[in-house]
């Protein structure tokens, strides 16, 4: 680069130097950044390949310890279900919210709300864990006694969601731009209408985002899964009571990698990977959903 | 009055009205039939006293107030509507805390605020404290931080001057990207890769080096332990840090960064002691927020840690923290009520610590970029 060569010519030595060393460190540190986090991948994919094939994907679990034979047929569909379950409490909820956020912005119970769910964003996965026990598995007190099943761990995961779609779709709301909103106030539209008719259709790719981003989340979640659902070989019939628990894709890493069974490991590391592969997979889908919005505003102007 | 009213409205009404304005304003009896036309449905019958007039003009304000009514009505419903929605969050953030608070009431109650400082953990005398768990969270949250911050913020540094600007677009995608790689992956590459690695090379490495001089980081080299643990939730923590800084490494004006080459820096100078400390406020608000994606992080540290309530006095040593506590032993403890109160205190403690810590870091950004949102989902 120009500027970087032109006012070197009469430096001290010790200038050059540092100059050149500061700059090597900034380099050094984004190889550290960069290379832990393809290692993973990388480490995932070889020694996760032995196991990898395509009924790995499509056979449920088998031999001693359960899990050596046969594959994680059992851990996706239970994830698919837990992704359902969670859609369906917080995508309504969440939007509801995030329109709310965003029509009456600035009353103090809204700028409350607003802080309240932002804060919800980062409260830990175990304390999601501990309350998705208390309200939905537990078997004494107050709640809903589902024991340990698939709806409960679902509906937990759901109040992970229900924050970050908030967010996003408040946000994708505020990017509508105002003038439009003023427009059909003053043609004379009831808020409502501008709701359905103008600010929902406008936002509907940032809502989207949102909604994917939420799933990204949920999907690796395992701290809620062990206080609301634990863990199931096969498939389950129901989704309430002792025998509703589901499998789950991040739990049966969990519980592969927990046991001393190298066999297991590869079959972990196999799992990982497709369960990595998905969430990079979902989140380039979220990356150019946001990119072909963002052109198809440009061509609309 | 009634004439100045009629004046300035007189353009914008019809003959009828205009004529029953003025049987108002001149209070004169005016044949109903030329009022009826203009106000179809209005008034089923007919008024025949002197008075109609004014009853029209009276009628005609009150349908428009009404009118304005039923449309602010059913704005108010549908915005009362919204509200319900607000209330659903904040019903789920009573929720959390409730919860929270009902079940470790009765830990709360019997310990005290000694419950903080107290190390014994015994479950069969029935005599909690949170002390060796307490720090236990912060060792693995400091170690990740130490080794993050350094990295993510030069790494930045690097992505917003240094870099050739093709691989700036790339890189910083694939690093929010792999941000998102679920936390028990995490664990399970830090269980096959990072804890042989520590055992076999770093840790006896340490021990021969630091470790002849300070005891701090000798030990048995285990793989197992606090450094695995901080080292994977420090790789976790890199891509947020990084992610926010940037965002605010680009915010620093140009003509600043111009001055100072002006005044004739190195390109180093300009970088380090110009648009470095231009950020500060960017960068608190983003080691923050790492602190609270560590601080709460569960799967990959209750892989690694070794799970061993003591508290570490070596780098080397395994410890137990708040979130691995009670993601092991929660559904043993809910047979017991005093037992089961005492880990939802814990829960309790992590859940105010990252509740302020998130409150701090939001304040912050938010002032700084302007009400986007920035930061992340507690850890998985």
């Amino acid at each position: 680069m120009a500027e970087n060569v032109l006012p070197e010519k009469g430096l001290s030595l010790y200038r050059k130097v540092r100059n050149a060393l500061l700059g090597g460190l900034t380099a050094v540190a984004f190889v550290l950044a960069v290379t832990p986090l393809l290692a993973i991948i990388y480490v995932a994919y070889d020694r996760g390949k032995a196991a990898l094939s395509l009924s790995f994907l499509t056979t449920l679990p088998g031999g001693f310890p359960v899990g050596i034979e046969g594959g994680i047929a059992n851990g996706i569909v239970g994830s698919l279900i837990l992704i359902l379950i969670a859609s369906l409490l917080s995508v309504p909820v969440g939007v509801w919210a995030g329109l709310y956020l965003w029509d009456q912005s600035h009353t103090p119970l809204a700028k409350a709300t607003r802080l309240l769910s932002d804060l919800l964003l980062g409260v830990p996965s175990v304390i999601w864990g501990v309350v998705g026990f208390y309200v939905f598995s537990t078997n004494t007190g107050y709640g809903f006694h589902w024991g340990f099943s698939g709806l409960a761990a679902g509906l937990t995961l759901g109040f992970i969601m229900i924050p970050i779609v908030t967010r996003v779709t408040e946000q994708a709301l505020r990017d509508v731009p105002r003038s439009y909103i003023e427009g059909a106030l003053a043609l004379g539209a009831s808020r409502f209408q501008v709701v359905r008719g103008l600010a929902i259709p406008a936002a509907i790719t940032g809502i989207g985002t949102g909604i994917l981003l939420g799933v990204l989340n949920v999907l690796g979640q395992t701290a809620p899964l062990i206080f609301t659902n634990y863990y199931n070989t096969g498939i389950p019939k129901n989704l309430v009571g002792s025998n509703g628990s589901v499998g789950d894709l991040a739990m049966q890493i969990f519980i592969y990698i927990h046991e001393p069974s190298k066999g297991l490991h590869v079959k972990a590391m196999a799992a990982a990977l497709v369960l990595t592969m998905i969430v990079l997979l979902l989140d380039m889908g979220i990356r150019l959903l946001a990119w072909g919005s963002r052109k198809y505003a440009q061509r609309m102007g | 009055m009634g004439v100045t009213l009629e004046s300035d409205k007189k353009s914008n009404m019809d003959e009828g009205q205009t004529l029953a304005k003025e049987t108002f304003s001149t209070v004169s009896a005016v044949p109903p039939p030329t009022l009826l036309p203009a106000s179809p449905g209005l008034r089923p019958n007919t008024p025949d006293s002197s008075e109609h007039g004014a009853e029209t003009k009276s009628v005609l304000r009150d349908l428009r107030k009404v009118s304005t009514q039923r449309i602010h009505r059913s704005e108010r419903i549908f915005q009362g509507t919204l509200l319900v929605g607000g209330l659903f969050v904040l019903a789920l953030f009573a929720t959390v805390l409730g919860v929270s608070l009902v079940e470790a009431w009765p830990s709360i109650t019997k310990f005290g605020w000694s419950f903080l400082w107290t190390s014994t953990w015994n479950p069969h005398r029935h005599i909690f404290g949170a002390w060796t768990y307490i720090v236990g969270t912060f060792w693995v949250t400091g170690i990740a931080l130490l080794f993050a911050i350094p990295i993510a913020i030069l790494s930045s540094l690097f992505l917003s001057d240094y870099s050739p600007k093709w691989l700036v677009g790339g890189v910083s995608t694939l690093m929010e990207m792999l941000a998102g790689i679920p936390s028990i992956v995490f664990g399970a590459f830090g269980i096959i890769f990072m804890v042989p690695l520590l055992r076999d090379h770093v840790e006896p490495f340490l021990a021969n080096t630091l470790g002849r001089h300070w005891d701090f980081f000798n030990g048995d080299a285990m793989g197992y332990g606090i450094l695995a643990a901080g080292l994977v939730v420090g790789i976790m923590v890199i891509p947020l840090v990084a992610t926010v800084t940037r965002d605010s490494l680009v915010m620093v004006p140009r003509e600043t960064v111009e001055a100072s080459y002006a005044l004739g820096s190195t390109k180093a100078e300009m970088v380090f002691f110009v648009k470095l400390p231009a950020v500060v406020p960017g960068i608190i608000g983003s080691v923050i927020l790492g602190f609270g994606r560590a601080i709460g992080e569960t799967m990959a540290v209750l892989l690694l840690i070794g799970n061993q309530a003591s508290i570490p006095t070596s780098i080397q040593d395994v410890g137990y923290t708040i979130s691995s506590l009670l993601a092991n032993t929660f559904t043993y403890a809910v047979i017991d009520p005093l037992y089961s109160a005492a880990e939802i205190e814990l829960g309790l403690i992590l859940l105010v610590i990252s509740l302020v810590v998130n409150t701090l870091g939001r304040e912050l950004l938010m002032k700084l970029m302007g009400g986007r949102l920035a930061g992340s989902v507690g850890g998985g």
